[in-house]
């Protein structure tokens, strides 16, 4: 029967030198070589630490049924104004709207809102010329951190022609100023905003200015030209919701994560590779030792 | 043969028979489907006439009712003998568009119309085949629910009648290809809701909705407490109590909205005025006056409810002092001007309303003044509006509002003092001189006409960059050298305010910057020398030449840089402190100008005043140090260890311990 | 000894194949099932339990199957073929479940249980011959 080599085993060579000797030096320079150079590499490569990170969630966004629709005529005339709020500067808002239909819409059934139908019918006798629409959201952020954040979407639209009925589309994105990390709360936006407190430009500072503040994008108006005052004046917004890419400094158990990985890749290799040297040194007898052979000592 | 021919004629009797029949079904039917309410009935009678019976109809009345060119066959009626109805004429049953064809499903989305046919809805039981002629597609389905995980539409191995072969969702190997569940439902929970408990618990108290308009505020006359900070102030007009309202701007600029005065709330506000007509009352300063106003709610309630004839006395009720005043609250007099308004033209109306309100804290109004801009206007303008509370005590002499305190906050004004020395005795003392008029550092700007304005400097604001320009404009008869110095001074005027005057070097220039904005102290170690590069001299030539008027060696503009720092404690890093003020002229340039074409006109010399500040931060980020601890020098005898160790073995366990270390290390590592 | 030798070659290839496609097989089964259970709505504990102790089932026949028509074969003995012929059933049905009544069938599996249920077949077929050729009565001049 033929014999066909089932394992395998190397001889474990034994090299034996005095702590102050040269090859105690060469060993010692190749250890510390192999263990610190993947240091070198690894930070003349981009450095350890992901500098940031990108998560992608779709935010629970709701409709806060809030809203502030400004139509203004000529300057000389008061603005249609609708609003949900009641008073602004201390004064009674006069709701002119004589309709707002609001639905919120799950195209694609999932639980979460997709898009978010506005409309506003009013009369008035002179033709517009200025819109103004603050929608107030809801956004439920859920993935990396637990926060509600109410923000105001804002539309601002010059006409050019006296029109009966304006179409707004637009992306409803949630936009974020800085890095966030992964740690951070985030409970102070989750507070109602009431108009009655600040003036309006002072509520679009202050929602411009948070970290995160809904935003329309991609907008898209469409203007029917022709207008009569015996007619309805028509205002619609059709706003998608879109998923948010929040940017965010990883935590220290992150990095960690990637961290060793790129450390031990690199290390394996020149452990490897200095080993083999030591091998090729201590066997071609470059350098002189004691050699204790396992099968000496039996 | 007979026999067929026999066949024949018992087919054609009894088909007869049955179209009768069928005729009396069908007029039943439309008068059941008339009068029935319920809807499930009316399907139930549908459903009981279908597909045999509902078909031929169509074809039996038609022959019946009109001998028209109705292209109606139904293939069951192929069996009648065509010699029965002559006109008939055939009409191709096969529809333009394959794909519509009737569809039998027990639930059809598109079937809204009670017996009737929808168009292009193919499961309408209404709808026959002759109807579908007409439908150039079928209404699709419900879209169904794509799942991901399966390899084609479930749908499709059902039956295929989408317009698409197979519809592929994924194409990976891990895709369903088929399952072998039982057909699964959605859990609809039916909630049961009787009361309107239940309603209230069933509905999603999460999901923002509609709200409740809130009441709005209305405030009410409280006349228990006596003011404070922020209460509605009280007027009384008309016998009525009402809260103190002036103008404000709304939602645009214009004057829309009522501003309810709130007490010691200083306010300032502008807004539009369009309506310049003699019924628009807030153009007359009655508006603003004609009431009396209550100082103090809880005098009011003690003592104006005992006088029986309803007339507040004078303690009470405080009527307003009146100043009308002209160009921009410069002129003021007591005497009231008549204003009217005609035209869109106005006269002597109120363009500004100014209330001084003085007061004593908790115990009331003392005194209100109020300030009546009047001036003529022909258009839109805006009304200012601005009130000012202070208190009775107020010293108006020593009481001055500082620039911040300790040191300056940005966008509060720099203050500037002058060096006065005082020579007595010998003794020669510096000492800053802080003139309450012209406090502020300033710097000339524009009118509307681009002149540089002769009566209001811009007051420059702590740590705003700014470039001002505006124009000097020097008319001359008789153009020399003369008039390139009066033009020069006249650019130094405006530019530094004749505080060149006597200078000849820079270290004389006497103007100091407080270096703080709380400035307590006029030694002159807490003011800030503003430095010149060089005192601009007067080498300024006028010359004629070739036709141009030249002016050479022209100072034109300034550089202002001012040096601050954050104060170095670090809970008041809002503060800043002034390090160094530097004054560098613009090099001497040379300005030309055309002569003026006629004779005897007058040359006009521009030239352009342009004045630069910067702000130069020098402070360095603030590091946080910790002193050193304190140093504790704890020494052994030196002998202490010499039971235990001598010093060569010492080294020796070093070694080992070293040894065993790398030992380890080299083992774990290599072996 | 009979000097013909009358095991089957083609059987001891298909077997050999065989042994390696079921270890895939069992291997990418298995696997699918952890994909089921962690990525599907499982229809009931019982049910995913039940799939995996049945592949268990269809790993310990097909084993059986192997090994003893295999050794059948090299041996020539005629008892291991006849076993591994009747494990053939069982082993056929859990494949068949596999492809067909199982709760969600993927396409791999269709793929690997119909190339399962093509080697089985063969191999029944030749392990049939195989049968017949070891029990033929021996020739005249033995």
């Amino acid at each position: 029967m033929a014999a066909i080599e089932i394992f395998s085993s190397p001889i474990n060579y034994k090299y034996k030198s005095k702590i102050c000797s040269l090859n105690f030096l060469a060993v010692l320079f190749f250890i510390l070589l192999s263990l610190i150079s993947p240091l070198f590499i690894i930070s003349n490569t981009g450095g350890y630490s992901l500098k940031n990170h990108v998560l992608m969630e779709k935010p629970g966004v709701s409709f806060n049924y809030k809203y502030l629709l400004l139509a203004n005529k000529d300057y000389n005339i008061d603005p249609v104004v609708c609003s949900t709020f009641k008073t602004y500067k201390d004064n009674e808002i006069k709701d002119d709207c004589i309709l707002i239909k609001v639905r919120e819409i799950d195209t694609n059934i999932d639980g979460k809102k997709d898009i978010l139908k506005f409309e506003a019918h009013f009369y008035s006798d002179q033709a517009i010329k200025s819109l103004k629409l603050l929608l107030f959201f809801n956004f439920q952020l859920k993935q990396l951190f637990k926060t509600t954040v109410e923000s105001i979407a804002y539309l601002t639209h010059t006409l050019n022609e006296e029109v009966q009925k304006v179409h707004f589309y637009g992306d409803l994105i949630l936009q974020q100023k800085s890095l966030l990390s992964s740690e951070g709360l985030y409970e102070s936006y989750n507070r109602s905003i009431e108009i009655a407190d600040y003036s309006i430009d002072e509520l679009l500072m202050q929602n411009f200015n948070r970290k995160f503040a809904a935003k329309i994008t991609n907008k898209y108006v469409m203007e029917e030209a022709g207008y009569t005052n015996d007619n309805v004046i028509i205002i619609q917004a059709e706003l998608a919701y879109r998923d948010h890419l929040i940017y965010y400094q990883p935590s220290v158990w992150e990095e960690l994560k990637w961290i060793w990985i790129q450390y031990l890749s690199c290390f394996l290799v020149l452990a490897y590779i200095a080993k083999h040297v030591l091998i090729f040194l201590f066997s071609n007898r470059y350098l002189n030792c004691y050699i204790v052979t396992p099968w000496k000592n039996k | 043969m007979f026999l067929i021919k026999f066949i024949f004629i018992f087919l054609y009797l009894i088909s007869n028979d049955f179209i009768s029949h069928i005729k009396s079904v069908y007029a039943k039917k439309v008068e059941e489907t008339f009068t029935c309410v319920n809807e499930t009935e009316c399907v139930y009678i549908l459903e009981e006439t279908s597909s045999t019976t509902v078909e031929n109809i169509y074809n039996t009345t038609n022959s019946i009712i009109s001998s028209s060119t109705y292209p109606t066959q139904t293939p069951k009626f192929q069996l009648v003998p065509t010699t029965q109805v002559p006109h008939k004429i055939r009409f191709s049953n096969e529809a333009r568009n394959q794909s519509v064809y009737k569809i039998d499903s027990d639930i059809c989305e598109c079937d809204l119309t009670v017996s009737s046919c929808d168009i292009n809805c193919c499961c309408d039981k209404n709808c026959n085949s002759f109807h579908l002629t007409v439908f150039s597609y079928c209404e699709s389905h419900q879209p169904e629910l794509f799942d991901k995980r399966y390899c084609y539409n479930r749908n499709f191995i059902q039956r295929n009648n989408t317009p698409f072969i197979l519809e592929k969702l994924a194409n990976n190997l891990f895709c369903i290809l088929y399952d072998n569940l039982p057909p699964t439902y959605d859990i609809n929970y039916e909630v049961d809701i009787k009361t309107a408990e239940d309603l209230r618990e069933v509905i999603n108290s999460n999901r923002p909705t509609w709200k409740w308009t809130d009441q709005i505020y209305i405030p009410e006359y409280n006349t228990s407490s006596p003011y404070q900070d922020g209460d509605v102030m009280w007027i009384i007009y008309n016998n009525y109590i009402q809260p103190f309202e002036i103008l404000q701007s709304g939602f645009t600029a214009l004057c829309s909205f009522k501003k309810t005065l709130k007490y010691l709330r200083n306010w300032k506000d502008q807004c539009l005025q369009t309506e310049l007509i003699d019924t628009n009352k807030f153009l007359f300063p009655m508006a603003f006056n004609n009431f009396t106003i209550i100082p103090s709610p809880h005098l009011l309630n003690e003592t104006y409810i005992l006088v029986s004839d309803q007339v507040c006395p004078k303690n009470v009720c405080l009527t307003l002092t009146n100043y009308y005043c002209k160009n921009y609250w410069k002129t003021c007099s007591n005497n009231t001007l008549l204003g009217s308004c005609s035209n869109g033209k106005c006269y002597n109306i109120v363009t500004g309303v100014k209330y001084l309100i003085i007061h004593n804290g908790s115990m009331g109004i003392n005194h209100v003044d109020v300030y009546f801009n009047i001036g003529n206007v022909s258009q839109h303008f805006y009304q200012q509006f601005e009130i000012i509370y202070e208190w009775v005590e107020l010293d108006k002499e020593k009481s001055f509002s500082l620039s911040g305190n300790p040191g300056y906050i940005m966008g509060k004004p720099l203050i500037i003092g002058t060096l006065k020395v005082n020579k007595s005795n010998n003794i020669e003392t510096k000492y800053i001189n802080f003139n309450r008029t012209s406090s502020f550092l300033t710097l000339p700007i524009a009118t509307k006409s681009g002149e540089c304005n002769k009566i209001d400097r811009y007051t420059l604001a702590f740590g705003e960059d700014i470039k001002l320009k505006c124009s000097i404009f020097l008319h001359t008869n008789n153009f020399g050298t003369a008039s390139c110095i009066e033009l020069q001074n006249l650019t130094m005027h405006f530019l530094m305010q004749d505080t060149l005057f006597n200078v000849t070097q820079t270290d004389q220039y006497n103007i100091y910057v407080a270096k703080s904005g709380n400035f307590s102290s006029n030694d002159s170690t807490d003011w800030a020398q503003i430095l010149l590069d060089r005192i601009p001299q007067n080498v300024i030539v006028g010359q004629f030449v070739n036709g141009r008027l030249y002016c050479s060696g022209l100072i034109t503009s300034i550089h202002l840089n001012i040096l601050y720092s954050a104060l170095s404690k670090p809970e008041t890093l809002n503060n800043h402190i002034i390090v160094g003020v530097g004054i560098t002229f613009s090099a001497e340039s040379n300005i030309s100008w055309s002569k003026c074409l006629y004779e005897n006109c007058s040359d006009i010399l521009k030239v352009d005043v342009i004045s630069y500040v910067t702000f130069h931060d020098i402070s360095k980020p603030s590091k946080y140090y910790f002193a050193g601890g304190p140093n504790l020098d704890i020494t052994l005898p030196y002998d202490f260890f010499y039971p235990f160790l001598s010093s060569s073995t010492c080294v020796k366990l070093n070694n080992f311990l070293i040894s065993i270390v790398w030992g380890m290390i080299l083992h774990n590592l290599f072996y | 000894m009979p000097t013909i030798a009358s095991s089957s070659l083609t059987y001891e290839i298909l077997m050999y194949l065989n042994s390696f496609y079921f270890g895939m097989f069992a291997i990418c089964e298995l696997g699918m099932g952890f994909f089921k259970a962690a990525n599907l709505p499982s229809p009931g504990t019982n049910t995913t339990l039940a799939e995996f102790a049945l592949l268990f089932f269809l790993i310990i026949t097909e084993g059986a199957r192997i090994y003893l028509g295999r050794k059948g074969n090299l041996t020539e003995h005629g008892l291991p073929i006849l076993i591994g012929v009747i494990l053939t059933v069982p082993s056929s049905l859990a494949t068949l479940y596999f492809l067909i009544w199982q709760h969600y069938v993927l396409r791999l599996e269709v793929i690997l249980c119909s190339i399962q249920l093509v080697l089985l077949a063969s191999e029944l077929v030749i392990s049939i011959l195989c049968l017949i050729a070891i029990y033929k009565p021996s020739s005249p001049e033995e």
